[in-house]
Protein backbone atom coordinates (compact mmCIF):
# COMPACT_ATOMS: atom_id res chain seq x y z
CA UNK A 1 0.00 0.00 0.00
CA UNK A 2 2.69 2.34 1.15
CA UNK A 3 4.64 1.83 -2.30
CA UNK A 4 1.15 2.35 -4.53
CA UNK A 5 0.86 5.68 -2.52
CA UNK A 6 4.21 6.53 -3.07
CA UNK A 7 4.21 5.61 -6.76
CA UNK A 8 1.02 7.79 -6.81
CA UNK A 9 2.44 10.60 -5.43
CA UNK A 10 5.77 10.39 -7.29
CA UNK A 11 9.26 10.22 -5.63
CA UNK A 12 13.15 10.16 -6.78
CA UNK A 13 16.18 8.06 -6.07
CA UNK A 14 19.21 10.68 -4.88
CA UNK A 15 22.53 9.84 -4.43
CA UNK A 16 24.28 12.68 -1.65
CA UNK A 17 28.10 12.66 -2.50
CA UNK A 18 30.66 14.10 0.97
CA UNK A 19 32.16 13.39 3.97
CA UNK A 20 29.59 14.07 6.25
CA UNK A 21 26.52 11.32 4.90
CA UNK A 22 25.44 10.63 8.08
CA UNK A 23 25.33 14.21 9.06
CA UNK A 24 23.60 14.61 6.40
CA UNK A 25 20.53 11.95 7.41
CA UNK A 26 20.41 13.11 10.63
CA UNK A 27 19.94 16.94 9.54
CA UNK A 28 16.88 14.96 6.96
CA UNK A 29 15.95 13.26 10.15
CA UNK A 30 15.22 16.39 12.20
CA UNK A 31 13.62 18.52 8.97
CA UNK A 32 11.25 15.66 9.04
CA UNK A 33 11.74 14.51 5.56
CA UNK A 34 11.02 10.43 5.34
CA UNK A 35 13.84 8.64 3.54
CA UNK A 36 13.45 5.02 2.29
CA UNK A 37 15.58 2.48 0.87
CA UNK A 38 19.19 4.00 2.39
CA UNK A 39 22.39 2.60 0.56
CA UNK A 40 25.98 3.17 1.19
CA UNK A 41 27.77 2.84 -2.08
CA UNK A 42 31.27 4.02 -0.43
CA UNK A 43 32.35 6.21 1.92
CA UNK A 44 31.46 8.85 0.47
CA UNK A 45 28.48 8.26 -1.46
CA UNK A 46 24.83 7.78 -0.29
CA UNK A 47 21.79 6.25 -2.20
CA UNK A 48 18.34 7.24 -0.87
CA UNK A 49 14.61 7.81 -1.66
CA UNK A 50 12.73 10.50 -0.65
CA UNK A 51 9.60 12.14 -1.25
CA UNK A 52 9.14 15.01 -4.46
CA UNK A 53 8.14 17.95 -2.05
CA UNK A 54 11.00 17.00 -0.10
CA UNK A 55 13.34 17.55 -2.59
CA UNK A 56 13.79 20.95 -2.16
CA UNK A 57 14.26 20.96 1.54
CA UNK A 58 17.31 18.66 0.42
CA UNK A 59 19.20 20.96 -1.08
CA UNK A 60 19.53 23.36 1.64
CA UNK A 61 20.91 20.47 3.81
CA UNK A 62 22.89 19.41 0.78
CA UNK A 63 24.73 23.09 1.18
CA UNK A 64 24.91 22.60 4.99
CA UNK A 65 26.84 19.51 4.86
CA UNK A 66 28.82 20.50 1.29
CA UNK A 67 27.54 17.99 -0.09
CA UNK A 68 26.60 16.98 -4.05
CA UNK A 69 23.19 15.81 -5.08
CA UNK A 70 22.41 13.78 -8.22
CA UNK A 71 19.09 12.65 -8.80
CA UNK A 72 18.94 9.01 -10.38
CA UNK A 73 15.53 7.99 -10.82
CA UNK A 74 12.44 9.33 -10.98
CA UNK A 75 9.58 6.77 -10.43
CA UNK A 76 5.64 7.73 -10.10
CA UNK A 77 2.74 8.58 -11.84
CA UNK A 78 3.42 12.74 -11.94
CA UNK A 79 6.66 11.69 -13.85
CA UNK A 80 4.66 9.25 -16.21
CA UNK A 81 2.09 11.91 -16.77
CA UNK A 82 5.02 14.33 -17.31
CA UNK A 83 6.67 12.41 -20.36
CA UNK A 84 3.04 11.87 -21.95
CA UNK A 85 2.41 15.17 -22.07
CA UNK A 86 4.17 15.55 -25.36
CA UNK A 87 3.31 12.18 -26.67
CA UNK A 88 -0.78 13.09 -26.76
CA UNK A 89 -1.75 10.64 -28.80
CA UNK A 90 -0.42 7.92 -27.10
CA UNK A 91 -1.89 9.01 -24.01
CA UNK A 92 -5.18 9.09 -25.60
CA UNK A 93 -4.40 5.40 -26.72
CA UNK A 94 -3.56 4.33 -23.23
CA UNK A 95 -6.78 5.77 -21.95
CA UNK A 96 -8.71 4.08 -24.75
CA UNK A 97 -7.03 1.42 -23.79
CA UNK A 98 -8.05 1.76 -20.35
CA UNK A 99 -11.62 2.46 -20.85
CA UNK A 100 -12.13 -0.72 -23.13
CA UNK A 101 -10.92 -2.70 -20.31
CA UNK A 102 -13.10 -1.24 -17.86
CA UNK A 103 -15.92 -1.56 -20.68
CA UNK A 104 -15.30 -5.18 -21.32
CA UNK A 105 -14.95 -6.25 -18.13
CA UNK A 106 -17.85 -4.66 -16.58
CA UNK A 107 -20.75 -5.07 -19.54
CA UNK A 108 -22.10 -8.62 -21.55
CA UNK A 109 -19.72 -9.36 -24.72
CA UNK A 110 -21.43 -12.24 -25.58
CA UNK A 111 -24.12 -14.54 -25.00
CA UNK A 112 -24.00 -18.16 -25.70
CA UNK A 113 -27.37 -20.05 -25.93
CA UNK A 114 -27.39 -23.86 -24.98
CA UNK A 115 -29.71 -26.44 -24.79
CA UNK A 116 -31.93 -25.60 -27.77
CA UNK A 117 -32.79 -27.77 -30.61
CA UNK A 118 -36.39 -26.80 -31.33
CA UNK A 119 -36.85 -23.00 -30.56
CA UNK A 120 -33.92 -21.16 -32.67
CA UNK A 121 -31.00 -19.54 -30.68
CA UNK A 122 -32.09 -16.19 -32.10
CA UNK A 123 -35.99 -16.39 -30.45
CA UNK A 124 -34.14 -16.68 -27.30
CA UNK A 125 -31.92 -13.80 -27.80
CA UNK A 126 -34.47 -11.43 -29.33
CA UNK A 127 -36.89 -12.56 -26.48
CA UNK A 128 -34.32 -11.18 -24.13
CA UNK A 129 -33.28 -8.20 -25.36
CA UNK A 130 -37.21 -7.45 -25.12
CA UNK A 131 -36.52 -8.07 -21.62
CA UNK A 132 -33.34 -5.78 -21.42
CA UNK A 133 -30.92 -8.34 -21.51
CA UNK A 134 -28.37 -8.06 -24.48
CA UNK A 135 -24.77 -7.47 -25.30
CA UNK A 136 -23.00 -4.35 -24.40
CA UNK A 137 -25.45 -4.71 -20.89
CA UNK A 138 -23.60 -3.49 -17.93
CA UNK A 139 -23.17 -7.05 -15.90
CA UNK A 140 -24.14 -5.53 -12.17
CA UNK A 141 -27.34 -4.70 -13.82
CA UNK A 142 -28.44 -8.76 -14.72
CA UNK A 143 -31.59 -9.39 -12.05
CA UNK A 144 -30.94 -13.46 -12.93
CA UNK A 145 -34.43 -14.02 -10.96
CA UNK A 146 -36.36 -11.72 -12.65
CA UNK A 147 -35.23 -12.50 -16.00
CA UNK A 148 -35.47 -16.29 -15.27
CA UNK A 149 -39.40 -16.07 -14.33
CA UNK A 150 -40.29 -13.52 -17.24
CA UNK A 151 -38.59 -15.90 -20.17
CA UNK A 152 -40.73 -18.93 -18.69
CA UNK A 153 -43.59 -16.81 -18.80
CA UNK A 154 -42.93 -15.56 -22.23
CA UNK A 155 -42.08 -18.57 -24.24
CA UNK A 156 -44.22 -21.18 -24.04
CA UNK A 157 -41.60 -23.79 -25.56
CA UNK A 158 -39.25 -23.11 -22.31
CA UNK A 159 -39.59 -25.69 -19.36
CA UNK A 160 -36.42 -24.32 -17.52
CA UNK A 161 -34.04 -21.48 -18.16
CA UNK A 162 -30.56 -20.79 -16.28
CA UNK A 163 -28.86 -17.26 -16.44
CA UNK A 164 -25.52 -18.13 -15.85
CA UNK A 165 -22.75 -15.05 -16.46
CA UNK A 166 -19.10 -15.83 -17.01
CA UNK A 167 -16.91 -12.88 -16.82
CA UNK A 168 -18.09 -10.96 -19.72
CA UNK A 169 -20.26 -13.91 -21.68
CA UNK A 170 -23.73 -14.86 -20.21
CA UNK A 171 -25.06 -18.45 -20.67
CA UNK A 172 -28.34 -19.05 -21.18
CA UNK A 173 -29.08 -22.85 -19.88
CA UNK A 174 -32.48 -23.86 -22.13
CA UNK A 175 -34.55 -26.56 -21.05
CA UNK A 176 -37.40 -27.03 -24.25
CA UNK A 177 -41.22 -28.32 -23.26
CA UNK A 178 -41.20 -31.73 -24.35
CA UNK A 179 -44.39 -31.30 -26.26
CA UNK A 180 -46.49 -28.29 -27.24
CA UNK A 181 -49.92 -29.58 -26.53
CA UNK A 182 -52.85 -27.81 -28.73
CA UNK A 183 -55.86 -27.21 -26.65
CA UNK A 184 -59.23 -26.78 -28.23
CA UNK A 185 -61.61 -24.16 -26.46
CA UNK A 186 -64.27 -25.92 -24.19
CA UNK A 187 -67.03 -24.17 -25.90
CA UNK A 188 -66.09 -25.39 -28.84
CA UNK A 189 -67.84 -28.98 -30.10
CA UNK A 190 -65.57 -31.51 -30.88
CA UNK A 191 -65.24 -35.67 -31.53
CA UNK A 192 -62.32 -37.50 -30.07
CA UNK A 193 -60.95 -39.79 -32.68
CA UNK A 194 -57.53 -42.31 -32.54
CA UNK A 195 -54.34 -40.69 -33.33
CA UNK A 196 -53.15 -44.02 -33.73
CA UNK A 197 -53.34 -47.53 -35.00
CA UNK A 198 -54.42 -50.13 -32.05
CA UNK A 199 -56.24 -52.24 -29.40
CA UNK A 200 -58.41 -50.12 -27.55
CA UNK A 201 -58.02 -51.35 -23.35
CA UNK A 202 -59.20 -48.76 -21.60
CA UNK A 203 -61.85 -46.15 -21.76
CA UNK A 204 -62.47 -43.03 -20.02
CA UNK A 205 -64.73 -40.80 -21.30
CA UNK A 206 -66.24 -38.24 -19.34
CA UNK A 207 -68.18 -36.31 -21.92
CA UNK A 208 -69.47 -36.91 -25.66
CA UNK A 209 -71.24 -40.25 -27.12
CA UNK A 210 -68.61 -43.50 -26.53
CA UNK A 211 -68.70 -45.10 -30.09
CA UNK A 212 -66.13 -48.32 -29.50
CA UNK A 213 -65.92 -50.93 -27.06
CA UNK A 214 -62.69 -52.22 -25.43
CA UNK A 215 -60.93 -54.41 -27.72
CA UNK A 216 -61.69 -53.04 -30.77
CA UNK A 217 -59.10 -52.51 -33.11
CA UNK A 218 -59.08 -49.04 -34.65
CA UNK A 219 -57.37 -46.99 -37.23
CA UNK A 220 -56.02 -43.92 -37.42
CA UNK A 221 -58.53 -41.32 -37.77
CA UNK A 222 -61.42 -43.85 -36.60
CA UNK A 223 -64.25 -42.47 -34.47
CA UNK A 224 -63.74 -43.38 -30.76
CA UNK A 225 -65.88 -40.40 -28.76
CA UNK A 226 -68.72 -38.39 -30.64
CA UNK A 227 -69.04 -34.70 -30.00
CA UNK A 228 -73.08 -35.16 -30.98
CA UNK A 229 -75.54 -36.71 -28.38
CA UNK A 230 -78.74 -38.20 -28.75
CA UNK A 231 -80.39 -37.69 -25.38
CA UNK A 232 -84.21 -38.45 -24.58
CA UNK A 233 -84.22 -35.47 -22.36
CA UNK A 234 -82.27 -33.00 -24.54
CA UNK A 235 -82.44 -34.51 -28.06
CA UNK A 236 -79.63 -33.77 -30.30
CA UNK A 237 -76.78 -31.92 -29.51
CA UNK A 238 -73.32 -30.97 -29.67
CA UNK A 239 -70.96 -30.92 -26.97
CA UNK A 240 -66.91 -31.25 -25.97
CA UNK A 241 -65.93 -34.94 -26.07
CA UNK A 242 -63.35 -35.41 -23.29
CA UNK A 243 -61.71 -38.31 -21.91
CA UNK A 244 -58.96 -40.47 -22.52
CA UNK A 245 -58.86 -43.93 -24.57
CA UNK A 246 -56.15 -46.03 -23.94
CA UNK A 247 -55.00 -48.83 -26.66
CA UNK A 248 -52.17 -51.30 -27.23
CA UNK A 249 -50.80 -49.58 -30.51
CA UNK A 250 -47.60 -50.95 -32.36
CA UNK A 251 -44.63 -49.58 -34.01
CA UNK A 252 -42.32 -51.29 -36.46
CA UNK A 253 -39.94 -50.08 -38.37
CA UNK A 254 -37.80 -52.22 -40.76
CA UNK A 255 -34.66 -51.31 -42.87
CA UNK A 256 -31.56 -52.99 -44.28
CA UNK A 257 -28.00 -52.65 -43.01
CA UNK A 258 -24.62 -53.74 -44.36
CA UNK A 259 -21.64 -55.53 -43.13
CA UNK A 260 -19.47 -53.47 -45.47
CA UNK A 261 -19.75 -49.46 -45.74
CA UNK A 262 -18.11 -46.82 -47.45
CA UNK A 263 -17.48 -44.08 -44.86
CA UNK A 264 -16.11 -40.84 -44.58
CA UNK A 265 -12.80 -40.99 -42.62
CA UNK A 266 -11.34 -37.80 -40.90
CA UNK A 267 -7.41 -37.80 -42.57
CA UNK A 268 -6.28 -35.40 -39.75
CA UNK A 269 -5.80 -32.60 -41.90
CA UNK A 270 -7.51 -29.67 -41.68
CA UNK A 271 -7.58 -25.93 -42.64
CA UNK A 272 -8.65 -23.12 -40.55
CA UNK A 273 -10.29 -19.70 -41.93
CA UNK A 274 -11.16 -16.80 -39.99
CA UNK A 275 -13.73 -13.74 -40.59
CA UNK A 276 -14.81 -11.20 -39.15
CA UNK A 277 -18.08 -10.50 -39.90
CA UNK A 278 -20.29 -7.20 -39.58
CA UNK A 279 -23.80 -6.64 -40.90
CA UNK A 280 -22.95 -9.57 -43.24
CA UNK A 281 -20.18 -8.72 -44.79
CA UNK A 282 -17.39 -10.98 -44.25
CA UNK A 283 -13.58 -9.95 -44.02
CA UNK A 284 -11.01 -12.96 -43.57
CA UNK A 285 -8.68 -12.75 -40.78
CA UNK A 286 -6.84 -15.83 -40.61
CA UNK A 287 -5.73 -18.42 -42.90
CA UNK A 288 -5.07 -19.28 -46.53
CA UNK A 289 -7.42 -18.51 -49.20
CA UNK A 290 -8.81 -20.99 -51.51
CA UNK A 291 -10.59 -24.32 -49.64
CA UNK A 292 -8.46 -27.14 -49.84
CA UNK A 293 -11.02 -29.71 -48.22
CA UNK A 294 -13.97 -28.02 -49.71
CA UNK A 295 -15.85 -31.78 -49.16
CA UNK A 296 -14.27 -32.64 -45.79
CA UNK A 297 -16.16 -32.41 -42.63
CA UNK A 298 -16.72 -28.43 -41.97
CA UNK A 299 -17.14 -27.58 -38.09
CA UNK A 300 -18.36 -23.69 -37.29
CA UNK A 301 -17.23 -21.84 -33.95
CA UNK A 302 -19.53 -18.40 -34.28
CA UNK A 303 -18.91 -16.28 -31.31
CA UNK A 304 -21.02 -12.62 -31.37
CA UNK A 305 -19.53 -9.73 -29.92
CA UNK A 306 -21.11 -5.97 -29.20
CA UNK A 307 -18.49 -3.52 -29.27
CA UNK A 308 -19.35 -0.71 -27.20
CA UNK A 309 -22.79 -1.90 -27.00
CA UNK A 310 -23.17 -0.13 -31.08
CA UNK A 311 -21.23 -2.10 -33.33
CA UNK A 312 -22.48 -6.09 -33.62
CA UNK A 313 -19.42 -7.86 -34.59
CA UNK A 314 -19.06 -11.77 -35.14
CA UNK A 315 -15.96 -13.93 -35.52
CA UNK A 316 -16.38 -17.18 -37.62
CA UNK A 317 -14.06 -19.69 -37.36
CA UNK A 318 -14.38 -22.56 -39.80
CA UNK A 319 -12.90 -25.27 -39.71
CA UNK A 320 -12.25 -27.43 -42.67
CA UNK A 321 -11.32 -31.17 -42.30
CA UNK A 322 -10.12 -33.39 -44.97
CA UNK A 323 -11.95 -36.73 -45.10
CA UNK A 324 -10.99 -39.66 -47.46
CA UNK A 325 -13.44 -42.30 -48.39
CA UNK A 326 -12.88 -45.56 -46.47
CA UNK A 327 -14.81 -48.85 -46.51
CA UNK A 328 -15.49 -50.32 -42.78
CA UNK A 329 -15.95 -54.48 -42.44
CA UNK A 330 -18.17 -54.84 -39.43
CA UNK A 331 -19.04 -58.67 -37.99
CA UNK A 332 -22.54 -60.17 -38.36
CA UNK A 333 -23.39 -59.24 -34.63
CA UNK A 334 -22.09 -56.02 -34.60
CA UNK A 335 -24.42 -55.03 -37.41
CA UNK A 336 -27.52 -56.46 -35.89
CA UNK A 337 -26.80 -55.19 -32.66
CA UNK A 338 -26.42 -51.71 -33.91
CA UNK A 339 -29.33 -52.14 -36.84
CA UNK A 340 -31.17 -53.08 -33.36
CA UNK A 341 -30.39 -50.17 -31.67
CA UNK A 342 -30.54 -47.20 -34.80
CA UNK A 343 -34.29 -49.00 -35.40
CA UNK A 344 -35.15 -48.42 -31.60
CA UNK A 345 -34.12 -44.94 -31.40
CA UNK A 346 -36.09 -43.90 -34.54
CA UNK A 347 -38.92 -45.64 -32.84
CA UNK A 348 -39.05 -43.87 -29.48
CA UNK A 349 -38.45 -40.38 -31.14
CA UNK A 350 -41.99 -41.32 -32.68
CA UNK A 351 -43.48 -41.58 -29.48
CA UNK A 352 -45.33 -39.38 -26.86
CA UNK A 353 -43.79 -38.52 -23.74
CA UNK A 354 -46.98 -40.30 -22.19
CA UNK A 355 -46.34 -43.99 -23.89
CA UNK A 356 -45.64 -47.02 -21.79
CA UNK A 357 -43.24 -49.39 -23.67
CA UNK A 358 -44.58 -52.68 -22.63
CA UNK A 359 -43.02 -55.04 -25.05
CA UNK A 360 -39.97 -54.69 -27.61
CA UNK A 361 -39.56 -57.70 -30.27
CA UNK A 362 -36.51 -57.79 -32.83
CA UNK A 363 -36.18 -59.74 -36.16
CA UNK A 364 -33.32 -59.74 -38.84
CA UNK A 365 -32.88 -62.11 -42.17
CA UNK A 366 -29.66 -62.28 -43.99
CA UNK A 367 -30.44 -61.07 -47.57
CA UNK A 368 -27.01 -61.74 -48.81
CA UNK A 369 -23.20 -61.86 -47.75
CA UNK A 370 -23.31 -58.16 -47.06
CA UNK A 371 -26.80 -57.11 -46.19
CA UNK A 372 -29.10 -57.98 -43.35
CA UNK A 373 -32.43 -56.69 -43.23
CA UNK A 374 -33.82 -55.79 -39.40
CA UNK A 375 -37.24 -55.27 -38.10
CA UNK A 376 -37.86 -53.94 -34.69
CA UNK A 377 -41.65 -53.33 -33.36
CA UNK A 378 -42.54 -52.24 -29.93
CA UNK A 379 -45.58 -52.89 -28.23
CA UNK A 380 -47.06 -49.64 -26.60
CA UNK A 381 -49.73 -48.57 -23.76
CA UNK A 382 -51.01 -45.28 -24.84
CA UNK A 383 -53.72 -43.00 -24.50
CA UNK A 384 -54.82 -42.69 -28.82
CA UNK A 385 -57.64 -40.00 -27.64
CA UNK A 386 -57.37 -36.92 -30.17
CA UNK A 387 -59.51 -34.14 -30.70
CA UNK A 388 -61.20 -33.16 -33.72
CA UNK A 389 -63.46 -30.89 -34.45
CA UNK A 390 -67.21 -31.93 -35.36
CA UNK A 391 -69.07 -31.50 -38.68
CA UNK A 392 -71.52 -28.57 -38.28
CA UNK A 393 -74.80 -29.60 -37.08
CA UNK A 394 -77.34 -27.24 -36.18
CA UNK A 395 -79.56 -28.32 -33.62
CA UNK A 396 -79.08 -24.91 -31.71
CA UNK A 397 -82.88 -24.04 -33.18
CA UNK A 398 -84.02 -26.94 -30.89
CA UNK A 399 -81.72 -27.51 -28.51
CA UNK A 400 -79.23 -24.58 -28.18
CA UNK A 401 -76.24 -26.88 -27.89
CA UNK A 402 -72.62 -25.60 -29.13
CA UNK A 403 -72.22 -23.98 -32.25
CA UNK A 404 -68.68 -24.86 -33.39
CA UNK A 405 -67.44 -22.07 -35.96
CA UNK A 406 -64.00 -24.20 -36.37
CA UNK A 407 -64.37 -26.61 -38.71
CA UNK A 408 -61.75 -29.25 -40.71
CA UNK A 409 -59.04 -28.49 -37.91
CA UNK A 410 -57.21 -31.11 -36.27
CA UNK A 411 -55.46 -30.37 -32.82
CA UNK A 412 -53.94 -32.85 -30.17
CA UNK A 413 -56.24 -33.42 -26.91
CA UNK A 414 -56.40 -30.90 -24.15
CA UNK A 415 -54.51 -32.71 -21.29
CA UNK B 1 9.49 5.82 39.92
CA UNK B 2 6.58 7.32 38.58
CA UNK B 3 7.89 6.87 35.12
CA UNK B 4 8.12 3.31 35.45
CA UNK B 5 5.02 2.62 36.65
CA UNK B 6 3.43 4.58 33.91
CA UNK B 7 5.41 2.69 31.56
CA UNK B 8 3.96 -0.35 32.81
CA UNK B 9 0.00 1.12 32.68
CA UNK B 10 0.98 2.49 29.14
CA UNK B 11 2.52 -0.67 27.30
CA UNK B 12 3.69 -0.04 23.88
CA UNK B 13 5.32 3.28 24.06
CA UNK B 14 7.43 3.07 27.01
CA UNK B 15 10.72 4.66 25.53
CA UNK B 16 8.52 7.83 25.13
CA UNK B 17 7.66 7.16 28.79
CA UNK B 18 11.30 6.63 30.14
CA UNK B 19 12.82 8.79 27.65
CA UNK B 20 14.87 6.19 26.30
CA UNK B 21 15.75 3.34 23.23
CA UNK B 22 13.55 0.35 21.96
CA UNK B 23 15.18 -2.48 20.03
CA UNK B 24 13.36 -5.02 18.18
CA UNK B 25 14.70 -7.56 16.20
CA UNK B 26 13.17 -10.08 14.41
CA UNK B 27 15.63 -13.29 13.71
CA UNK B 28 19.01 -11.56 12.30
CA UNK B 29 17.63 -10.15 9.56
CA UNK B 30 15.83 -7.03 10.51
CA UNK B 31 16.10 -4.39 13.35
CA UNK B 32 13.81 -2.00 14.17
CA UNK B 33 15.13 0.83 16.50
CA UNK B 34 12.25 3.48 18.51
CA UNK B 35 13.75 6.83 19.82
CA UNK B 36 17.54 6.92 18.93
CA UNK B 37 19.66 10.22 19.15
CA UNK B 38 21.10 10.15 15.39
CA UNK B 39 23.10 8.43 13.38
CA UNK B 40 26.95 8.30 14.12
CA UNK B 41 28.33 5.71 11.88
CA UNK B 42 26.80 3.93 8.82
CA UNK B 43 28.70 1.64 6.58
CA UNK B 44 27.73 -2.01 5.37
CA UNK B 45 29.35 -3.80 8.25
CA UNK B 46 28.23 -1.19 11.43
CA UNK B 47 25.66 0.79 12.36
CA UNK B 48 26.43 2.65 14.95
CA UNK B 49 23.21 5.01 16.82
CA UNK B 50 23.73 7.44 19.11
CA UNK B 51 21.05 6.99 21.87
CA UNK B 52 20.30 8.11 25.48
CA UNK B 53 23.37 7.48 27.25
CA UNK B 54 25.46 6.04 25.11
CA UNK B 55 26.04 4.54 21.67
CA UNK B 56 24.47 1.88 19.91
CA UNK B 57 26.71 -0.49 17.47
CA UNK B 58 25.30 -2.83 15.06
CA UNK B 59 28.00 -5.05 13.25
CA UNK B 60 27.13 -7.21 10.90
CA UNK B 61 27.40 -8.03 6.27
CA UNK B 62 25.55 -5.88 3.80
CA UNK B 63 23.26 -4.03 6.43
CA UNK B 64 21.22 -0.96 4.86
CA UNK B 65 18.95 1.46 6.59
CA UNK B 66 15.67 0.47 5.13
CA UNK B 67 14.02 3.76 6.24
CA UNK B 68 14.34 6.60 8.45
CA UNK B 69 11.45 8.60 10.05
CA UNK B 70 11.12 10.76 12.94
CA UNK B 71 12.06 8.52 15.77
CA UNK B 72 12.39 5.39 14.01
CA UNK B 73 14.97 3.81 11.91
CA UNK B 74 14.38 0.07 10.34
CA UNK B 75 17.72 -2.04 9.58
CA UNK B 76 17.98 -4.84 7.22
CA UNK B 77 21.45 -7.05 6.39
CA UNK B 78 22.91 -9.82 8.18
CA UNK B 79 23.31 -8.76 12.25
CA UNK B 80 26.39 -10.35 13.79
CA UNK B 81 26.43 -8.42 16.86
CA UNK B 82 24.85 -5.31 18.99
CA UNK B 83 26.42 -3.90 21.51
CA UNK B 84 25.85 -0.93 23.78
CA UNK B 85 28.17 1.17 24.94
CA UNK B 86 28.00 4.00 28.06
CA UNK B 87 29.08 7.63 27.41
CA UNK B 88 27.15 8.40 24.04
CA UNK B 89 25.22 11.71 23.91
Amino acid sequence: MIKVVSFIKGYVKISVEGFFGERFLNLMNTANVPMWDIEKINGTCIFLKIKIEDFKKVRKIARKTKSRIKIKERTGLPFFLHRYKKRRFSLVAIVICIVIAVYYNTHFMGITVRGTERIPEREIIDELKTLGVHIGMPIKELDRVKIKNEMMVLDDDIAWIGINPKGSRLYIDVTERKEKEGIIDDSVACDIVAGHKGVIKDLRIREGQTVVRVNDAVEEGDLLVSGVIDSMKVGMRNVHARGEVFAETYYKEKDSFFLREIVPEETGRKQKVTFLEYKGNKVQLSGKKGLKYPDGNCRILRKDYEILGIFPISIIEYEYRETKQAEVVKSEKETIEKGIEELKERIKSQLGVNTEIRDIKSDYVIKNKNEIEITVEFCCFEDIALEKYTEKIDFKSKNGGIDNENQGKNKKKSP
Amino acid sequence: MIKNKMANIISGAEEIILDTFKITTIGNERINVRNYKLIEEYTDSLITLAVKNGNLRIYGKELEIKNISDSELNIEGRMDEIKFTGGGK
